[in-house]
């Protein structure tokens, strides 16, 4: 039986910032979720996702690309390296209406400090319509003050072309560096 | 004689005017406007109707037109109300408008000019890395910018390899580095120096091409499966 080739790309980031979404966006199986109603108000949502949401990209010829999203809620955060290891991408999703988008980003940037200098990554900031603070020229200093660089783009997770520039940002890393 | 006095050339610069959806009439007067205006102008407009361009002029009835990184120029029937993003023009095109709109533009790819890092312009053999991620000023939510800009982040990259890879123009490409050139993130290196020449500082994200990169062992794919993936995606981009 022909093995199948998987490459595995992982959306990952605050509870509401469009993990899920994201992931449906581009996913054509109908993506598997994990989602159950939230008993936390200080989310602000009616469900959130306490274990992996999955979608699938046939690429055919027995190759496909899985699409990951961690749960947010840092109670889970022992899962979100785990997922990522040995991922071809990482995207990184802020949701900039939540009381402190920076630190929020700074909570993801610790838990994947060891794997971020040598993964290909792309941060999303989204809803910056509503809040357009803190800019994403912010988010890409922090970057740079922790000695990191990689692609910062506003996105509405709605928006397949959004989810999918994100993506190609990703593909041109790994491209660059093989 | 300044570094600077040494670079200037005689020879004006010729500037890329890609005219799309404008009605016989603009054409007309755009090509007119321009034999008039030549001695007002700086750089040598050239009117183009396909291919690389530095300007694009377009009318408003023009649905999903990819407007410049740098510059588009809307001409909108009067009272029609302005466009988001780009710079506007009336209907009837008027010559000082017009004039004026691409001596504002030649002001701006001067400014940009000027300020390379490398004086007379990017050296043959340069190849450039981004220390960081570009402001969203200069990338502006352009498409093409954010892939140039994901490219060069994480290598060093000559100008013909850029275009090649991104499948972007040439000319965007070097549109694009003249201005990164400007911004002090961008590291220019050339083959002979092998140092960066336009570098504030090095940092560990800075290595040479030719150095293996300790940021590939995650992934070791060939580049035909990137292409493979973006098919899979419907990504629009592939070669």
């Amino acid at each position: 039986m022909a093995t199948m080739t998987q490459h595995k790309i992982v959306f990952t980031g605050p509870p509401g910032a469009g993990k899920t979404t994201a992931i449906a966006m581009l996913s054509d199986i109908p993506p598997a979720l994990t989602d159950v109603r939230n008993t936390d108000a200080s989310l602000g949502k009616e469900h959130t996702t306490v274990g992996l949401d999955f979608g699938q990209v046939d690429l055919g010829n027995g190759q496909c690309v899985r699409l990951f999203g961690t749960p947010g809620q840092l109670r889970f955060d022992f899962m979100w390296r785990i997922v990522a290891t040995d991922a071809l991408g990482l995207v990184i999703l802020i949701d900039n209406t939540r009381p402190d988008p920076l630190d929020d980003f700074s909570t993801y940037l610790d838990a994947y400090m060891d794997l971020l200098p040598t993964i290909n990554c792309a941060v999303g900031v989204g809803r910056t319509g509503e809040c357009p603070l803190p800019t994403v020229d912010q988010f890409g200093g922090l970057l740079a003050a922790r000695g990191l660089a990689f692609p910062v783009l506003p996105v509405d997770v709605r928006r397949r072309e959004d989810v999918l520039m994100l993506v190609d940002t990703v593909l041109i890393q790994a491209e660059m560096r093989t | 004689m300044s570094g600077l006095a040494a670079t200037v050339s005689p020879v004006k610069r010729e500037l890329r005017l890609l005219v799309q959806n404008l009605t016989g009439n603009d054409l007309a007067k755009v090509g007119a406007f321009l034999r008039i205006g030549r001695e007002r102008l700086q750089c040598d407009w050239h009117v183009v109707f396909d291919g690389e361009f530095h300007v694009l002029m377009r009318g408003t009835e023009a649905p999903g037109t990819t407007d410049s990184p740098l510059a588009t120029l809307c001409v909108a029937d009067a009272g029609t109300g302005r466009h988001d993003a780009v710079e506007p023009l009336s209907r009837p095109l008027q010559y000082e408008a017009l004039i004026e709109a691409l001596s504002a533009l030649e002001d701006r790819f001067a400014g940009m000019s000027a300020a390379h890092a490398v004086p007379g312009g990017l050296p043959p053999d340069a190849r450039f890395r981004l220390r960081r991620w570009p402001p969203a000023e200069l990338l502006q939510g352009n498409r093409e910018r954010q892939r140039l800009a994901s490219f060069l982040l994480t290598r060093l990259v000559g100008l013909d390899e850029l275009a090649r890879l991104s499948n972007v123009g040439k000319l965007q490409c070097e549109e694009l580095l003249a201005v990164l050139t400007t911004t002090g993130i961008l590291d220019v290196t050339t083959a002979a120096a092998a140092v960066p020449v336009a570098s504030a500082a090095s940092t560990a994200l800075a290595q040479p091409a030719t150095r293996s990169s300790p940021r590939a062992v995650h992934s070791h794919p060939d580049t035909g499966l990137f292409d493979t993936i973006r098919r899979g995606l419907g990504l629009t981009w592939q070669r």
